[in-house]
């Protein structure tokens, strides 16, 4: 079936679209795509020759594995609801909380570490079910409902410790967790690749990932395809909080001691790397772009550190290195859209041509 | 009060068109043209002030077309000089429509509902500020504003709160609240007075209408000329004093209302008298009803059955504000409904369209880009998304049995580009429309039921058909519904075609008493007046 009635016309549509969009959106994604990767070699490159003897060794490797693992973890949190379509800004307290309750236990109870982490878990989860049960029943912006819960979480973090460094004896396996190496590698940093991967393979390839990703792209047209958002969008909060949870025990594990401010330090950061993740590898939320910038981030910083930089150099680097690469993935996307135009505006054309009538301007102004 | 202007105003008079001084707006012959295709041949339009026009004409007439010139949407094939108050103006020119003292009041009417009425009169034409001529503190003056704002209301008959957002009001109050803010904006003395209303009642329900009657009738009396565009003849009727009738994108005639009746109003948009050809009875399918609805009820829609069944394409043909808009949404749940709703004779409850499309409804909505598609992800996940069980094993994607129902319906439709993984922005209106229609009409997305808001809406003619045939092949094993205002598709494409007028559905047409005219006049109303 589908004989096409006049070739003509489908041979035109297929050169408007060699010509115009299809070209340049493949040209855009192709160069920004990898630029995070590209960015990593060239400061690897640059560092090495300018930094020769500290920055190419083992111990600047693991040291930046190390340091992002916590970041990189909390950015993978984040990424959920985002992807769903809500912003969270809960993620870094409800890590906060959990690393605080656990430690607290640890200290004024002898309960087994391990029902400590999972106390510490479930209190981190709750706080995200909270956020979930507000924006779904009452229909709240994410942004404002997750700023609320996380400043709760904040709060009872601080009622925890007092305002004083809580120290911990942990056992060795919580130990080996923060602080031991798989060979070369960082246990947190294998932990970060199997939580990745994980993600991975859930948004890219199950049906519920797909979901997902459909809920946060156009939320009208996934309820129209039969999704039950709502849903989607409150486990996506609890997803999110499970992780950030766990992050905030592994926190807890890596430095030995809590504080209320260890954790939500990684809000912004992580932040950053998750929305320059969008700008990498595919045009959207994504985990791979999501790694990618952070150890893009993660790299930078480090040499600059090695080099002697002040401590603020890290939050100037990661501010100029988000705005530049939103820059440059927006320019792509604003080409796209004025070649679309120029595209529809030929339909429009043709359609008006044939038909007799153009009904396209009858029904935009219907 | 806004006083009628002298009428020996010095601006410059358009040759041949010596009255021109007296008129609120005198527009001359003007044509537009759209690749060629003339949807506006010589269409002159003059009007003296507190004169009331309704503008009638079927989609497609020219309609819309006009209004978008006057607003400067649109340029003229020939540049055209028009008179508004003494004051000439380029048609095309929207900023010079503007001055001239045109203004529009769409049907969307682009108000803030957050707002109160005196922010949305003040953003849209100013606020009164505090101070005086020479020191300004770009203050805003509230008191003054409020009492403004008020007395705008009261002169065309309202009397509400002004400070209430607008998004409370009722609608033929948010009318109210467009029409100060084109009044308030006018300078006395500087061109003239217009108001074009463009399909002003077309979504406020019947007793609304009656308020915003009044409020004409206060422009009227304000000696404002007033641009009525409607599809409901009845409105023109009655509230009209003259009325210019377009058809094929001519005038036919402009004649004042007392002399016209609802018959040969349709009549003249028609072109033809009416055929009153009996109505036969359905009988084109006998299959099973697959999508039963009874007693479905939406503001707009009144207590409507309905059955499809397999092997058919039912049509549902309306007019804006008739309540066909509303059918497909309140249907699917989409939109708040009350009524029962089966599918296979399953029932589907209001507000989950999710418990619809797993019983086999599937939906392809009226605006592709708001509700139709996932604009930043591909063209193959836009296409498998609403049965992802069919392309996955073990719960996780089978993207080679994705990629290969992908091609197979891209060889089928002609989908341009046929690569699998193109962004769908990257497809024109026409192609997109092929993927979203797949998405319920491909094999394997268990769907029994399809139905189709505007199928072709913005979609080239390649498109259409390619559209046609595949829903004419669901049919060998489900039943199609499709709502369209484009009354030639349906008699093209469907067994039979139910009219809704006034909520109600009023005709059901089929076999050879479905023809374009037939369907146009039951739209219009026409068995009520012509019967």
């Amino acid at each position: 079936m589908a004989e096409d009635p006049t070739p003509s016309v489908n041979d035109v549509v297929l050169a408007e679209s060699r010509r115009g969009t299809g070209r340049a959106r493949y040209w855009q994604t192709g160069i920004v795509r990898y630029s995070g990767l590209y960015g990593i070699a060239i400061l690897i490159v640059i560092f090495s020759l300018t930094l020769p003897g500290v920055f190419p060794t083992s111990v600047t490797f693991r040291l930046v594995l190390e340091d992002q693992s916590i970041g990189g973890l909390l950015a993978l949190a984040a990424l959920i609801p985002l992807a769903a379509g809500s912003i969270d800004l809960a993620f870094a307290y409800i890590a906060g909380l959990s690393m605080v309750v656990m430690a607290w236990l640890n200290i004024t109870t002898g309960i087994p570490t391990i029902v400590c982490a999972l106390i510490a878990l479930v209190c981190g989860v709750a706080v995200g079910v909270l956020s979930g049960l507000i924006i779904v029943f009452f229909d709240i912006d994410s942004l404002i409902v997750t700023l609320g819960t996380g400043t709760v979480a904040l709060g009872m973090t601080e009622l925890l410790t007092g305002g004083s460094v809580l120290p911990t004896t942990l056992p060795n396996s919580f130990n080996y967790l923060g602080q031991g190496l798989i060979g070369p590698v960082p246990v947190l940093a294998v932990i970060l690749f199997v939580v990745a991967a994980c993600m991975y393979v859930w948004l890219e390839h199950t049906p519920s990932g797909r979901r997902l990703l459909a809920t946060g792209n156009n939320r009208n047209a996934a309820r129209a395809a039969g999704i039950k958002v709502a849903k989607i969008q409150f486990l996506s909060l609890v997803a999110s909080s499970v992780i950030s949870g766990f992050a905030g025990i592994l926190l807890l594990c890596q430095i030995g001691s809590a504080t209320d401010t260890s954790a939500s330090a990684y809000l912004l950061p992580a932040i950053a790397a998750l929305f320059l993740g969008t700008t990498q590898v595919i045009n959207r939320v994504n985990v791979a772009g999501t790694i990618v910038a952070v150890y893009l981030l993660g790299v930078g910083i480090k040499g600059l550190e090695l080099a002697g930089a002040a401590p603020w150099v890290q939050e100037f680097f990661d501010g100029l290195v988000l705005l530049i690469a939103v820059v440059l993935a927006t320019r792509g996307r604003v080409r796209n859209r004025v070649s679309r135009r120029r595209n529809s505006n030929t339909n429009k054309e043709s359609s008006g041509k044939i038909d007799g009538i153009s009904e396209v301007e009858e029904q935009t102004s219907a | 009060m806004v006083a009628s202007r002298s009428a020996d105003d010095p601006g410059p008079l358009y040759a041949g068109h010596l009255s021109g001084a007296e008129s609120a707006l005198d527009v001359p012959p003007v044509s537009k043209s759209f690749s060629g295709n003339r949807v506006l041949k010589e269409v002159a339009i003059r009007l003296v002030p507190g004169e009331v026009r309704g503008l009638a004409g079927l989609n497609g007439s020219g309609k819309s077309t006009l209004v978008k010139l006057l607003a400067g949407y649109h340029k003229p094939d020939e540049p055209v000089k028009a008179v508004a108050g003494g004051r000439e103006f380029d048609v095309g020119n929207h900023d010079d429509a503007h001055s001239a003292g045109i203004r529009f009041v769409h049907q969307d009417l682009a108000l803030i509902d957050v707002l109160d009425t005196v922010d949305n009169v003040g953003i849209g034409a100013g606020y009164s500020r505090r101070g005086s001529v020479r020191i300004n503190w770009r203050l805003i003056n509230w008191r003054r504003m409020k009492k403004q704002t008020t007395q705008i209301l009261g002169e065309l008959g309202y009397s509400f709160d002004v400070s209430v957002p607008v998004g409370q009001l009722t609608p033929s109050q948010r009318t109210g609240v467009a029409i100060a803010r084109a009044l308030r904006d006018w300078v006395d003395g500087a061109g003239g007075k217009v108001v074009v209303l463009d399909e002003p009642t077309a979504t406020m329900p019947m007793a609304e209408v009656e308020n915003l009657f009044r409020a004409i009738d206060k422009l009227r009396r304000q000696a404002v000329a007033v641009i009525l565009v409607t599809h409901r003849l009845d409105e023109i009727l009655t509230m009209a004093d003259t009325v210019s009738v377009l058809r094929n994108g001519s005038l036919v005639t402009t004649e004042p209302v007392g002399s016209m009746t609802h018959a040969r109003l349709v009549e003249l948009m028609l072109g033809r008298t009416l055929d009153s050809a009996a109505l036969s009875s359905a009988g084109s399918s006998s299959g099973p009803a697959l999508l039963t609805i009874r007693n479905l009820a939406t503001t707009l829609i009144d207590h409507v059955d309905l059955d499809v069944r397999s092997g058919e394409i039912v049509g549902v043909a309306g007019l804006t504000g008739s309540g066909r808009e509303d059918l497909l949404p309140a249907i699917t749940g989409m939109m708040p409904r009350t009524g029962d709703v089966r599918v296979l004779s399953k029932q589907v409850s209001s507000h989950r369209p999710a418990q619809a499309v797993r019983a086999g409804l599937g939906y392809v909505p009226a605006h592709r880009l708001r509700d139709g598609l996932f604009p930043d992800l591909d063209m193959t996940t836009n296409f498998t998304i609403a049965n992802l069980s069919s392309v996955s094993r073990h719960h996780i994607m089978d993207k080679s049995a994705e990629k290969a129902a992908m091609l197979s319906w891209i060889k089928e439709l002609a989908v341009i580009p046929g690569d699998p993984v193109a962004p769908i922005l990257a497809l024109s209106g026409g192609n997109q429309q092929k993927v979203v229609v797949g998405r319920w009409a491909r094999p394997g997305a268990g769907v029994s039921v399809l139905v189709l808001d505007e199928p072709t809406q913005g979609v080239d003619v390649s498109a259409r058909e390619a559209i046609y045939q595949a829903l004419q092949s669901f049919t060998s094993t489900g039943a199609v519904l499709v709502s369209s205002s484009d009354t030639d598709e349906l008699c093209r494409i469907c067994a039979r075609v139910l009219v809704i007028y006034q909520g109600r559905i009023v005709a059901e047409l089929s076999g050879d008493a479905l023809t374009p005219s037939a369907v146009d006049s039951y739209t219009l109303g026409a068995n009520q007046g012509a019967a």
